[in-house]
């Protein structure tokens, strides 16, 4: 393995079982490998996949041993939805950023009445760290079909993490449905591009 | 042959391992997180590129019918969750007498924490019981390795060998190294007719031998490069043995140990224990911190009941927590180490976000009906059992009142029925049934207890990711009267949501009933309708194609 692959990186993207965390966490994984980076994700199956709370974990570098992120160790958390932010906050490191979808699922516990939903995650989280919200659903509807947020938000993280030049291309025609690539591809740039816009100097975030 | 030829999980590098080691035959039974195993060699065997591969009634049989193809000769693999070996519990401890001809590895997979699962025991407890070697890998590359090394030793050693992995090593990915994969063994049964017939008098004399070649076993563990001894040159005062993943969250915090260096370690992977390694590490050091993934098997070893004079850390006093899995923090904190900086901020507790069955589900309107028809009835009493509905117990149906094991909401009914209870109701589903729920069928039936047994008939295993159901759905109801259910007692209804009067009313007529009914709920699983509608499609071709 190549020592430029330095330092490990760690990813954490959590969401609600359904959004297609596992999909875009596998995709990252295999660009990355392809890439000649060492690379272990952890994912959950099983129960929790049923609309719980889910979180894959990414890890890259030149030699990965862990599986596992420990709590600030994260260098970006990327949040399918805005309660999860908060939920998984932990993991990221004090400098990281957290990237978060700006899309509510209310748990079967606030349909429910039982709780609530809590009062601006966003506002929480960018009280502590670096906080990019996206409108990944919107920008996914914008392009055809709502559900492809999930490869806008892996084109944000792609953006962030400087990895915007791996092949996703190959990544997402060798996995995804062939009807489905282009859209898929475009929400991926389009995630790019969200992300690169909010980095540029002078943009708010 | 590259160093990370394939991407592969845990679960895929234990199938790949099996594969390359010649293997005849592959049987299981799906659990979280053991099922990929199996499902990654059912793909081959169904593109007609590997050996025999199937999914089985129960983990019971899938092991004997892994212990028939050794028999014959043949190499064969036999995968299940853990909780699932307590099932198979009598063929595997009974397999360690006969003389094992082809091979016969069995793989594990233990879920500390529970993610999916119903307790958090340890299988390296069941290879201790059962004398046999097992294995355990703390990556893809190992679990690849070592698999073969098992196919191996059960041939050496003429016993089972088993595999133990870990939910994170089951369900997390990585590269690893392949090598050429050797022929399969020819067809030919064991001609040593008395270590296979386990009458007593042949039992002892097999037992006699299983106890004596325990030096054997114990010799080859104290030589496996597997276990792995580092002395350190810091100081005398503290050592570190490490278990499975506790390796890797170990070395995750050594870069932190700072001046004082890192402590003198032993990696421990084959069972029976190293005990020489251990020994010799002990003898250089006041104290030893045992990081293990699971139940505190080693340090309980290491702990005895006589006093040593070596302090022993790790989760029997606090240092590590006894439940749920290690992870990079509390391995941190055991080793003295202050936690990370991080993000975190205070906030009040999040609502809580538990798993629910999908939106329009079969088995929420089969709850919402039974829900209905207790209403307002005395005695009443609910089981569950394993799946996806055991959801059902989870707001907003709270119907279940028990669910303990695969089978039980039957059995259960039955013991409570008798007891006295006069409303009692057991949900199982389909594949359930024909794994556990057909025995106590018979119980209920051979003493007409008053219970009305619901068959959730999905047509799919859909908890562990969609297996298909074994026999065709309209055979549960030829079980049931095969069995001896009343005939007026069998009913099969439609579990909709536009059907719930009616079924209501079914409901209602079958738990007034003195006698055994069973009501087949059946509606389709809706993965099981997506998973359909996608076969064949480009994205399932194109993932196998990644796996081979």
């Amino acid at each position: 393995m190549a020592s430029e692959k330095g330092d490990i990186k760690n990813v954490v993207l959590c969401g609600v079982g359904g959004q297609g965390t596992i999909l875009a966490s596998k995709l990252l994984s295999n660009a990355l490998l392809a890439a000649g980076y060492d690379v272990k994700m952890s994912e959950i199956h099983g129960m929790s996949q049923r609309g719980g709370s889910v979180t894959t974990q990414v890890r890259y570098g030149e030699a990965v041993r862990s599986p596992l992120i420990g709590k600030g160790g994260a260098d970006i958390l990327v949040a399918f939805e805005r309660m999860e932010a908060l939920r998984y906050l932990e993991y990221l490191r004090p400098s990281g950023v957290a990237v978060i979808n700006d899309f509510r699922i209310d748990s079967s516990t606030i349909l429910a009445g039982l709780e609530s939903y809590p009062a601006d995650p966003i506002g929480v989280v960018r009280s502590k760290v670096r906080a990019m919200p996206i409108d990944a659903a919107g920008i996914a509807a914008g392009l055809g079909n709502p559900k492809a947020m999930n490869l806008v938000l892996l084109g944000a993280l792609a953006a962030l993490m400087g990895l915007g030049g791996l092949d996703w291309e190959g990544e997402i025609r060798g996995t995804v449905k062939p009807a489905f690539a282009e859209l898929n591809l475009r929400a991926l740039k389009a995630g790019m591009e969200a992300a690169l816009a909010r980095e540029a100097p002078g943009a708010a975030t | 042959m590259g160093i990370n030829d394939v991407v592969l999980l845990g679960d895929e590098a234990i199938a790949l391992g099996a594969l390359h080691s010649g293997l005849g035959a592959a049987y299981g039974y799906p659990g979280t997180p053991s099922t990929e195993i199996l499902e990654y060699l059912i793909g081959l065997y169904e593109k007609g590129s590997g050996p025999r591969a199937s999914w089985c009634a129960n983990e019971k049989t899938a092991y004997e019918e892994a212990l028939g193809a050794s028999f014959a000769g043949l190499r064969a693999l036999v995968t299940m969750k853990h909780v699932g070996l307590n099932v198979a519990a009598d063929p595997f401890v009974n397999s360690a007498l006969v003389a094992i001809k082809g091979g016969l590895v069995l793989a594990v997979a233990d879920d500390p924490g529970m993610h999916s699962s119903q307790d958090e025991q340890d299988s390296r407890f069941y290879a201790e019981f059962a004398m046999i070697p097992c294995l355990e890998p703390a990556n893809q590359r190992e679990a690849y390795e070592m698999t073969r090394e098992a196919f191996d030793l059960s041939e050496r050693f003429q016993v089972p060998v088993m595999i133990r992995i870990t939910t994170r090593l089951a369900h997390s990915r990585a590269g690893v190294g392949v090598r050429g994969a050797r022929a399969g063994n020819p067809l030919g049964k064991s001609t040593d007719k008395a270590a296979w017939t386990l009458l007593p008098g042949n039992a002892r004399r097999r037992y006699d031998r299983l106890c004596a070649i325990q030096a054997e076993l114990q010799a080859w563990s104290a030589a496996s490069p597997w276990n792995v001894a580092e002395a350190s040159s810091r100081a005398a005062d503290f050592a570190v043995i490490t278990g499975g993943l506790g390796r890797n969250y170990f070395e995750e915090n050594l870069g932190d140990l700072g001046v004082s260096g890192p402590p003198s370690r032993l990696h421990i992977a084959t069972y029976p224990l190293p005990i020489e390694k251990i020994r010799r590490l002990a003898a250089a050091n006041k104290r030893i911190l045992v990081i293990e993934e699971g139940a505190p098997f080693i340090e309980k070893a290491l702990r005895g009941i006589l006093p040593s004079g070596v302090e022993v850390n790790g989760k029997l006093d606090g240092k590590l927590p006894r439940t749920g899995e290690l992870n990079p923090d509390n391995v941190r904190a055991a080793l003295g180490l202050v936690p990370r900086p991080s993000a975190r901020i205070e906030v009040p507790p999040l609502p809580s976000r538990p798993p629910q069955l999908c939106q329009g589900c079969p088995h929420a309107d089969s709850y919402a009906a039974v829900a209905k028809a207790v209403e307002g009835l005395p005695s009443t009493l609910i089981t569950a059992d394993i799946g996806c509905y055991a959801l059902g117990a989870l707001p907003p149906f709270n119907v279940p009142e028990a669910l303990v094991c695969m089978g039980a909401s039957i059995s259960m009914a039955v013991g409570a029925a008798e007891a006295g209870y006069e409303n009692v109701v057991a949900f199982i589903g389909d594949s359930t049934f024909l794994h556990s729920g057909l025995t106590p069928l018979v119980d209920a039936v051979s003493r007409g207890a008053p219970i009305t047994i619901v068959i959730l008939d999905n047509s799919i295993t859909a908890m562990t990711g969609g297996q298909p159901a074994l026999l065709p759905s309209g055979r549960l109801e030829e079980i049931a009267r095969g069995v001896g259910v009343d005939v007026a007692h069998v009913l099969t209804i439609d579990a909709t949501r536009a059907a719930t009067d009616a079924n209501v009313a079914v409901f209602k007529r079958e738990i007034a009933h003195r006698g055994v009914s069973v009501v087949i709920a059946r509606r389709e699983c809706l993965e099981a309708i997506k998973a359909k509608k996608k076969k064949g499609s480009a994205a399932v071709e194109a993932a196998k194609e990644a796996c081979e």
